[in-house]
């Protein structure tokens, strides 16, 4: 920290205590090592943003998967222009000849973009690196509960992050099952002849699981025990601000849902190791050859225990950045939330009822009437508490005095990209229109209209929004617009034309994008416009790397601690917070959000102050 | 560089609980959930069967093991009291007990395993199941064209047989004879692995997966019985704080074993 | 806090019972399952294991004693497993063309 800047307490709160011990001042303690401080720390918030840092490489290789499919869609079975020569370097000419992608290399590609943006991107940023930054300071605590456990977490995520990648370079390439690894599929593929027995595609698609699944494990007892048992003083259940409920409520659907995956992928490592039948029926016969196993096992088995988790994990992605839009345009409003209650309790119904409608995913394989209307009833249910959150977001603009910083253009654009998203997911949860719509680029682009635009927009909120607190920085106004403005547009290309080409009837797992099929010929056109779009997608991200570095070491200084005359807690720390986060005790007096109470001097009235009279004046303190 | 959290030791009033505490129990609570997507794979598979297996595995054996578990649990419980009522020998003989019967439970179960993978089962061609112990070896097996086999005995999956057949072939009480079946009547063979069936998949999974979880326990167990225990001198409450909570996993791992017994062993 | 935290050894009577009980009701069920109950054995199994979890989660664990919180947080893993398994039996019993 800077040894300039001078080192009292602000006086908040109005109490003259002298700070606790162990809170701030890492000056006092023996200097740690650079390893220790900044790569094996247990620091919160070093650990956020190393989460924060991986997902978001993860996110940009991911995404730099799509945008080489996205060319053999359009322009199938021409060579990859640019980086051709690289996928054949990397890749052997078994899979890229000539820089052309083969089917098993697209569908390595699609299985590998999906599983590390899902679980490797978009959960670890939302969930774990804004789960770990901002949670503790939020609630006004020194750290998590368990700050070895925390460093646990990241570096059991982390290794899964490399065993996945690196699950390119073994013989045969990654896992070509999708990002759901159905068997009895997945269980026979990347085996027999040219493939390791363990080091091969699949099974260590199951193993980088496995680690990914046990490091979300930990984080997740982390946060919810961090939660319960390290609110200040005053801080009550309903003056929670609404990203912390909302990281409660994803940490409990992690820590339920995710060990019935754990089980298994557990189940299929026995199948592809030690050849069980977990998820092999009998008289399984491939390529004219009747598999060598015993049979008895189920496919739908592993289904419903993939989909038991992969439906909350849907609800994990967009629940973080409700509870990040809800803050920014509390914020940004200067007025409370339209109802708090009601998010609060949309939040945890949301969180029940996605555990009992997975089986939506699987109207198609034969499961019966009775137990489809059941799964139906419970999938239409949950669009009620879905778009009770949505309206609470939409009426607090009712009336505000709406500021328009970057964060809060992210978060609006949230409102209609959740909206579309949800909307389309409508048809999807009734059997009649999902017969029609199954497995075609409608569902691609409902559900990505979820994970992607308005996830990632709640990404970029809260990364914009919090920035300044962890870096005592602001981002660039004008090049955070470009960045806004390049993202929402070509989002929207990107995705926005599949809903169209999918009730044409093109079908999600087409290598060719559908021009080898008559009834796809209308709207293949769309494809280019897909294409390009991500393209341009791509650019439109480079403003954003270059500002987020750029802004660390040469952004505009911030003036305040509270930047934003936010209210939470995280606002009262030190900025950047050091170790122990706040120099003197916290104490929580009203509501998150009392923004222009009436007869009040300033607009906003912060949670830690005892009196109205004693909002202090925005300075600066420094650990 | 270590900051004090607070509630590490000592209670938070409106919970009830220290750190650590609600921490296990949101670890069991993901535990349950996944010893629960295996007893719903349990479900799925024997529901599909076209034949499940019924006292296939060694009852007396499970029966012992079980009560070595539920011992342990009590000895485990106990010796929690002890640090509570800080008598620091009577802790570390009563978590020594329980390392002992941990050890023990490992013990009979590689037995158990060992018996399994000793114990082949033929399938002939027209469907029928034949399981025996082989009257030769496994490498003589692989290369003759007749497999000669010893028939279980009829009653082999009595109690009382099973009892036996621990300390030794029991004698026939039948008049089971070597089989001697070729080859070419045989569809498929093989020692009682994993792959041999669904229901021998399950169980290996399950108790391998149970074992694992032993196997962690000792470990955290045995580290508070050794160079775990120094904590005492200085904070015997936090020592005992971390005993009671890795007394609730090692409970846990009993409770599941509870289960497990009757499901794979008995029903 | 707990009650016995301020009396451990008034406990250990209860430590006692339970670890009777739970060895009579293992022979019990071992017994049980060589009776011709056809499929009421399952019943009768899962009972006993029922009993036997209870009581090793409530003595033993001090459940019993534990506050809210704590019952809470196993109430949820309890409920999902539930739902996860009596969900996936009627997902299995309800399925079309169904191979028997």
């Amino acid at each position: 920290m800077d040894e300039q800047r001078h080192k009292t307490a602000q006086p908040q709160g109005g109490e003259g205590k002298a700070p606790s011990h162990g809170t701030g001042h890492h000056e006092h303690h023996p200097e740690l090592s650079w390893w220790r401080r900044y790569v094996f720390s247990t620091d919160h918030k070093v650990i956020g943003i190393q989460y924060m840092i991986t997902s978001l490489l993860v996110a940009l290789f991911g995404f730099g998967l799509m945008v080489v499919m996205r060319w053999q869609l359009s322009f199938p079975g021409k060579p990859v222009p640019v980086i051709g020569p690289l996928l054949t370097a990397v890749f052997g000419a078994n899979l890229a000849p000539g820089g052309v992608m083969t089917p098993n290399l697209y569908n390595s590609f699609g299985a590998i973009h999906g599983t590390m943006m899902i679980f490797m991107a978009i959960v670890p940023a939302l969930f774990a690196g804004f789960g770990n930054f901002v949670v503790p300071l939020q609630i006004g605590a020194p750290d998590m509960t368990f700050p070895r456990l925390n460093m646990a977490s990241f570096w059991t995520f982390f290794v899964g992050v490399l065993i996945m990648l690196g699950s390119f370079l073994v013989p045969g390439g990654a896992a070509k099952s999708g990002w759901t690894s159905y068997p009895p599929l997945a269980n026979v593929s990347d085996t027999g002849m040219g493939f390791e027995p363990i080091l091969n595609g699949q099974t260590l698609w199951l193993i980088g699981m496995a680690f990914n699944i046990t490091g979300s494990l930990l984080g997740s007892v982390n946060i919810i025990a961090t939660i319960i048992q390290l609110r200040a003083p005053g801080l009550q259940w309903m003056r929670l601000p609404v990203f912390v409920w909302s990281e409660l409520v994803t940490a409990f659907l992690l820590l339920l849902a995710f060990p019935p995956l754990e089980s298994a992928a557990v189940m299929q490592l026995m199948d592809r190791l030690f050849g069980t039948s977990f998820f092999s029926p009998d008289g399984l016969v491939i390529g004219g050859r009747h598999w060598p196993v015993s049979g008895g096992g189920s496919a739908l088995l592993w289904q419903h225990l993939f989909w038991f988790l992969g439906h909350p994990e849907v609800y994990v992605q967009i629940l973080p950045t409700m509870g990040i839009v809800g803050e920014v345009i509390a914020n940004n409003t200067r007025k409370p939330l339209w109802s708090y209650k009601i998010f609060v309790y949309s939040l945890l119904s949301i969180g029940f009822l996605s555990m009992v409608v997975w089986a939506h995913h699987m109207y198609m394989t034969g499961m019966g009437q009775s137990i489809t209307t059941f799964f139906q009833i419970f999938t239409t249910i949950i669009s009620i508490p879905s778009v009770l959150l949505g309206t609470v977001l939409l009426l607090s603009l009712w009336g505000g005095s709406i500021r328009l910083p970057v964060p809060m253009l992210f978060a609006l654009a949230w409102l209609p990209m959740f909206g579309i998203g949800g909307l389309t997911g409508l048809p999807l949860g009734w059997t009649a229109s999902d017969m029609v719509l199954h497995d075609t680029y409608y569902v691609i682009g409902h559900f990505h209209y979820m994970m992607a635009p308005a996830s990632i927009m709640g990404l970029f909120a809260g990364i914009y929004y919090w920035f300044p607190k962890a870096t005592g920085r602001m981002m660039n106004e004008f090049w955070g617009k470009v960045h806004f403005w390049m993202t929402i547009i070509f989002f929207n290309g990107v995705f926005f034309p599949m809903l169209i080409q999918g009730f044409a009837g093109v079908h999600r797992r087409w290598y060719d994008g559908g021009a080898g099929w008559q009834m796809a010929q209308p709207v293949l056109w769309l494809n280019q416009v897909m294409s390009v779009s991500a393209w341009i997608l791509a650019i439109g991200q480079i403003p954003f790397i270059i500002n987020f570095f750029w802004s660390i070491w040469r952004g505009k200084r911030v003036t305040s601690d509270n930047p934003w005359q936010a209210n939470t807690l995280e606002w009262a720390a030190p900025t950047p917070p050091g170790h122990g986060n706040f120099t003197h005790p916290m104490a929580v007096y009203r509501g998150p959000y009392e923004y222009s109470v009436p007869g009040a001097a300033h607009d906003y009235l912060p949670q830690w102050v005892e009196e109205e009279s004693k909002v202090p004046e925005p300075k600066l303190s420094s650990v | 560089m270590e900051i004090e959290i607070p509630y590490n030791v000592t209670a938070r009033p409106d919970t009830g609980a220290y750190n650590a505490k609600i921490g296990i129990w949101l670890f069991l609570a993901s535990e349950v959930m996944l010893f629960g997507g295996l007893f719903s794979a349990y479900i799925f598979l024997r529901m599909g069967a076209t034949h499940w297996p019924h006292h296939l595995l060694n009852v007396p054996m499970g029966l012992f093991n079980t009560v070595v578990l539920i011992t342990s649990s009590i000895t485990m419980v106990m010796a929690w009291t002890a640090l509570k009522m800080r008598q620091f020998q009577s802790y570390r003989r009563w978590l020594g007990a329980t390392l002992v019967c941990g050890v023990l439970f490992l013990c009979v179960k590689s037995l158990e395993y060992k018996d399994k993978l000793h114990h082949y089962g033929v399938i002939l061609n027209n469907g029928q199941e034949i399981t025996g112990h082989l009257e030769m070896t496994p490498e003589e097996a692989m290369k003759s064209n007749v497999l000669r086999i010893l028939p279980d005995a009829e009653d082999a999956g009595s109690f009382g047989y099973q009892l036996q057949s621990i300390f030794g072939r029991p004698a026939a009480a039948g008049e089971e004879k070597v089989l001697e079946i070729p080859k070419s009547d045989i569809q498929w063979w093989s020692n009682f692995t994993p792959r041999y069936s669904t229901f021998l998949a399950t169980y290996f999974t399950m108790t391998g997966l149970h074992g694992l979880h032993i196997i962690g326990g000792l470990l955290v167990l045995g580290f508070f019985w050794g160079p775990g225990a120094k904590l005492y001198r200085t904070n015997p409450e936090h020592l005992a704080n971390r005993v009671e909570v890795a007394g609730l996993f090692w409970h846990f791992v009993d409770l599941v074993w509870i289960f497990l017994f009757p499901t794979l062993y008995l029903l | 806090m707990n009650e016995e935290t301020h009396d451990p050894t008034k406990q250990i009577p209860a430590y006692v019972k339970v670890f009777g009980l739970l060895l009579v009701l293992a022979v019990i069920n071992v017994a049980a399952s060589y009776l011709p109950l056809g499929s009421g054995n399952l019943g009768v199994g899962l009972l006993v294991a029922g009993t036997q979890a209870i009581l090793a989660l409530g003595i033993l664990m001090h459940f019993f004693s534990e506050k809210k919180t704590v019952h809470y947080l196993m109430g949820l893993a309890v409920v999902f497993v539930a739902v996860l398994l009596v969900l996936f039996l009627c997902c299995y019993v309800d399925q079309l063309n169904s191979v028997k």
